[in-house]
């Protein structure tokens, strides 16, 4: 099977073809799922906010200037903002996406690790870590998520969110020192400091 | 030997992008000279890229549903953008928008390249000037008669009409284009 570069299946699209443009979505729907997941901490809200951003992207595809992701990714993030605005006019969606249901995403995880300890650590870790996302400002946790978990430079978040990158770093630092105190505070941070030092050994 | 200093914001700041490789090589260098003689700092460094390894254990899910989109429902949300794009009928609305526009263009230059001694009308007017046209001499319409003859209006006009016709040509030739870049 031919595997098309983004601009290509986006031409496609622009000619007509409307497989091409599911094969986008294809190709970018856990990128922008991840993202609405972490943002919301609700799966099914998550999934609506991805379709509707993939649907909006294709109404403005002729519109579209330079490269197709980043661009998608401004979508789905405004998305999420729109989706986070209206909760905090309605609040009743918790952000707690890692709770003790068995049903959530979040515990499908491909728990690795060297055994039944360490998965139940990294477990533990990861729900912490879920619940502190939920417990920063949403423009921080947007920025940590984009760097830390979705890999993004200063530079990518930046032209994505459409802050300055003075304003990326200061964000970024918050986050990540609001995370730190919430990871002390669950005595994980010590531990995972020793589950390094003996992995590195 | 390594002292204990107060971190401030700054620093922290500046950690963090050492940590995420956003540092200029220069500042990279300062902190990690400062480093190492400061205990707090290399803490706080520590503790930050302890933070990130936890972030990065996050795992990739999987969405609950395929993300696929209905085609019926995919050209249910086309706007008017790709009607500029592909309108209906291929060439037909960019090719009569030319040849409208240069009509306009052609009607409003007529009038506007009219010289003024010819912007009279023989007998038009019947009254009440009736003795002028029995002496079978050009009559002088009223200046708000012929509103449009040499006045900015029609150059307003003709200068509209380019502006319109330079948009309909370039619309169609973008579709002509888009046309010979698929049938490649």
């Amino acid at each position: 099977m031919v595997q098309y570069e983004d601009q290509q299946l986006v031409q496609l699209v622009l000619d007509g073809d409307t497989q091409a443009f599911n094969d986008l979505v294809e190709r970018h729907q856990s990128r922008a799922y991840n993202l609405c997941v972490r943002m919301l901490g609700d799966a099914d809200a998550a999934a609506d906010v991805a379709q509707d951003a993939f649907i909006s992207a294709y109404k403005h595809l002729p519109s579209l200037r330079g490269e197709f992701r980043p661009w998608l990714m401004r979508i789905v993030a405004n998305g999420c903002r729109d989706v986070l605005r209206s909760q905090k006019r309605r609040p009743s969606v918790s952000l707690d996406l890692e709770r003790d249901d068995d049903d959530t995403p979040a515990m499908q995880l491909a728990v690795t690790g060297d055994g039944p300890e360490a998965a139940l650590m990294k477990s533990e870790l990861q729900k912490t870590i879920a619940g502190a996302l939920g417990a920063i400002p949403d423009d921080q946790r947007e920025v940590i998520i984009l760097s830390d978990i979705q890999g993004l430079s200063y530079q990518e978040i930046a032209d994505m969110t459409g802050i300055n990158i003075g304003t990326v770093k200061s964000r970024l630092n918050r986050a990540r020192s609001r995370l730190r105190e919430l990871l002390v505070a669950a005595e994980l941070l010590p531990r995972v400091r020793r589950h390094t030092l003996e992995s590195n050994t | 030997m390594k002292t204990k200093h107060t971190i401030t914001t700054q620093d922290m700041e500046q950690l963090s992008a050492l940590l995420d490789g956003e540092l200029s090589p220069a500042n990279a260098t300062k902190l990690r000279q400062r480093m190492q003689t400061d205990a707090a700092l290399q803490d706080a460094y520590t503790e930050l890229a302890l933070t990130q390894d936890a972030m990065r254990t996050m795992p990739t899910l999987k969405p609950p549903r395929s993300l696929r989109i209905d085609p019926q429902r995919l050209h249910q949300a086309r706007g008017w953008r790709w009607w500029l794009i592909s309108p209906p009928g291929g060439q037909l609305f960019p090719t009569l928008g030319v040849a409208m526009s240069l009509c306009f263009c052609l009607l409003f230059g007529a009038v506007a390249m009219q010289p003024v001694e010819t912007q009279t009308l023989k007998g038009a007017v019947t009254s009440p000037a009736p003795e002028a046209a029995l002496a079978d001499e050009p009559v002088l319409i009223a200046p708000d008669a012929v509103p449009l003859a040499g006045s900015p209006w029609a150059w307003l006009g003709v200068v509209t009409g380019v502006g319109i016709l330079g948009g309909t040509a370039r619309w169609s030739w973008q579709i002509r284009g888009r046309k010979r870049a698929t049938k490649q």
